[in-house]
């Protein structure tokens, strides 16, 4: 069984409206996704969203090759985005942006309680992080100093009728397979929070996460002002395997 | 460490572009059939539209900076705001008051490995002029007004930045002395950022983000431009080598007969889209 707690908050000065993360999951499917939507991008928003639900409501077949099963996400990602925007009403420096396209990170997990294993498949720096008996192991990165500026992104593609013709390459996939034991927790982050757990991953990171449960919100807003977390949108799913 | 303000809606920056618009900006560029004075409108009007750009979301402007343009030598020995309204506008109000909007078309990656022609929609906020002399140091210490006033209301903003397009010759005096003066004026993330973009009729290689005095085509202008050109700070040079950019630890600002478009990019204000889709 999976329990799920999920925590999120805009960057601090922007709205909740103004939030470009995205997450989606099924617990009961367990399926996960968690997606950050690159701030230069427009619409970025609706591009994190359609690549997290075409994750969640469409769960890819465990035993399907890795780079088909991104490739089924893209198109049918691309398409929710293209649909997302309206065109017609855009004045011409937000249509100009929006027929670049958007960009975004995309984690997905499939978990296989049968089976007591998982996929997680990755595009970007959001991350997993795998606590069990005491030791955390993290994916794709092991590392704060691996992350960069520049994190791999997935792309809608533009926004003209032409460019949603063409099928997009996707950049650094990354895929983990693994398998868990009852009791373990897994934390799925985008990269803000991620980077923090992983400047502290000797400290036991997940210790402190757990004990601000109730307090989140201002337990990252005080790490955000404080210089520890760059201040960015930060998602994080703890999903406790019983 | 300087230049790590974050750049926001509530701590904007500031960029002023200062173009060239003397009688000389209307000789044409070594080959080419432009003059000197077409490709610093269009370098200007296209750095505006960057700008617009990298703010624009999905909700509309964010207005991330402010701008201001002042052209010098449009009339001999004037300078001054060349926008419509005020001499500094928020970027949401200059994206609504353009001259007017040109159809263009640009190369794209298509996302497969090939490239592709699109249409877009240019932003123009003015046209060229080649006029009068060339009165820099006024122009120069304009600027030096408007990022003194920037600097007293907003003291923690990441620093002003400034873009200078000149063919180099200042008919009013040495600009190294107000350069210098603008560089004082720190906010607590530092000083203000020079970026000259020259263009010039010497025939010499176009050279981008020189490092040394050495490296600089035998041009008394260009000394002088390079000389009153900030250090890239540290973070540009990161990016720029996160993208593959050769560029040195000690580089400037400064271009000869090349875009300056890149270092807009530079400005961090954000988690970026990949670098280079737009040719």
């Amino acid at each position: 069984m999976l329990s799920v707690k999920e925590f999120h908050r805009s960057k601090t000065g922007n709205s909740e409206v103004e939030y470009e993360d995205s997450f989606a999951y099924d617990d009961s499917r367990g399926i996960f996704a968690i997606a950050d939507g690159a701030t230069e991008s427009s619409f970025a928003e609706v591009w994190a969203d359609a690549l997290v639900s075409t994750f969640v409501e469409s769960p890819p077949d465990f035993n399907r090759n890795d780079r088909d099963v991104m490739k089924e996400i893209l198109r049918q990602a691309r398409d929710k985005w293209h649909r997302g925007i309206d065109w017609d009403s855009l004045p011409w420096f937000q249509k100009n942006k929006a027929l670049m396209g958007s960009y975004s990170t995309l984690l997905g997990l499939q978990v296989d309680l049968v089976g007591e294993r998982f996929r997680c498949i990755a595009v970007g720096d959001s991350c997993m992080f795998q606590v069990s008996r005491g030791r955390m192991e993290s994916f794709p990165f092991a590392d704060s100093g691996d992350m960069s500026n520049t994190p791999k992104l997935m792309w809608s593609g533009l926004g003209y009728a032409s460019g949603l013709e063409k099928e997009v390459e996707i950049p650094g996939i990354e895929v983990k397979y693994g398998r868990f034991r009852q009791g373990d927790t897994v934390m799925l982050a985008t990269d803000a929070l991620s980077k923090w757990i992983l400047l502290h991953k000797t400290e036991k990171p997940w210790e402190t996460l757990y004990a601000h449960g109730d307090d989140f919100e201002p337990f990252v807003g005080g790490l955000i002002s404080g210089g520890e977390v760059k201040n960015d949108d930060v998602t994080l799913i703890v999903i406790t395997i019983t | 460490m300087s230049y790590e303000a974050e750049i926001s809606r509530i701590n904007p920056s500031l960029v002023l572009f200062l173009i060239d618009q003397s009688k000389s900006m209307s000789y044409k560029l070594p080959g080419g059939e432009r003059s000197k004075a077409q490709e610093a409108s269009d370098a200007v009007n296209r750095q505006i539209g960057e700008f617009v750009l990298r703010c624009t979301k999905s909700d509309g402007i964010r207005d991330y900076f402010h701008i201001g343009v002042i052209g010098y030598g449009f009339v001999t020995g004037r300078a001054g705001s060349i926008l419509k309204g005020d001499s500094v506008s928020p970027i949401s109000k200059l994206a609504t008051s353009t001259l007017r909007v040109e159809k263009r078309q640009m190369k794209v990656s298509d996302g497969a490995g090939g490239m592709t022609d699109v249409d877009y929609d240019f932003g123009v906020w003015f046209d060229p002029t080649a006029n009068g002399d060339t009165p820099m140091c006024k122009a120069l210490s304009l600027s030096k007004d408007i990022i003194r006033e920037w600097i007293e209301s907003h003291p923690s903003s990441y620093p002003p930045i400034l873009i200078n397009i000149t063919d180099g010759q200042a008919t009013d005096g040495d600009p190294t002395k107000v350069t210098s003066e603008i560089m004082a004026l720190n906010s607590s993330d530092g000083a203000p950022l020079i970026w000259n973009c020259h263009l010039s009729s010497n025939p010499a290689v176009p050279i981008s983000f020189p490092s040394f005095e050495s490296e600089l085509p035998d041009d008394k202008y260009a000394r002088s431009l390079f000389g009153m050109s900030s250090e890239l700070p540290s973070q540009y040079i990161g990016y720029a080598r996160e993208m593959q950019i050769d560029i040195k630890d000690s580089a400037r600002a400064y271009v000869f007969n090349a875009q300056l478009e890149q270092l807009v990019q530079f400005v961090d204000i954000g988690t970026r889209g990949p670098q280079g889709q737009m040719q």
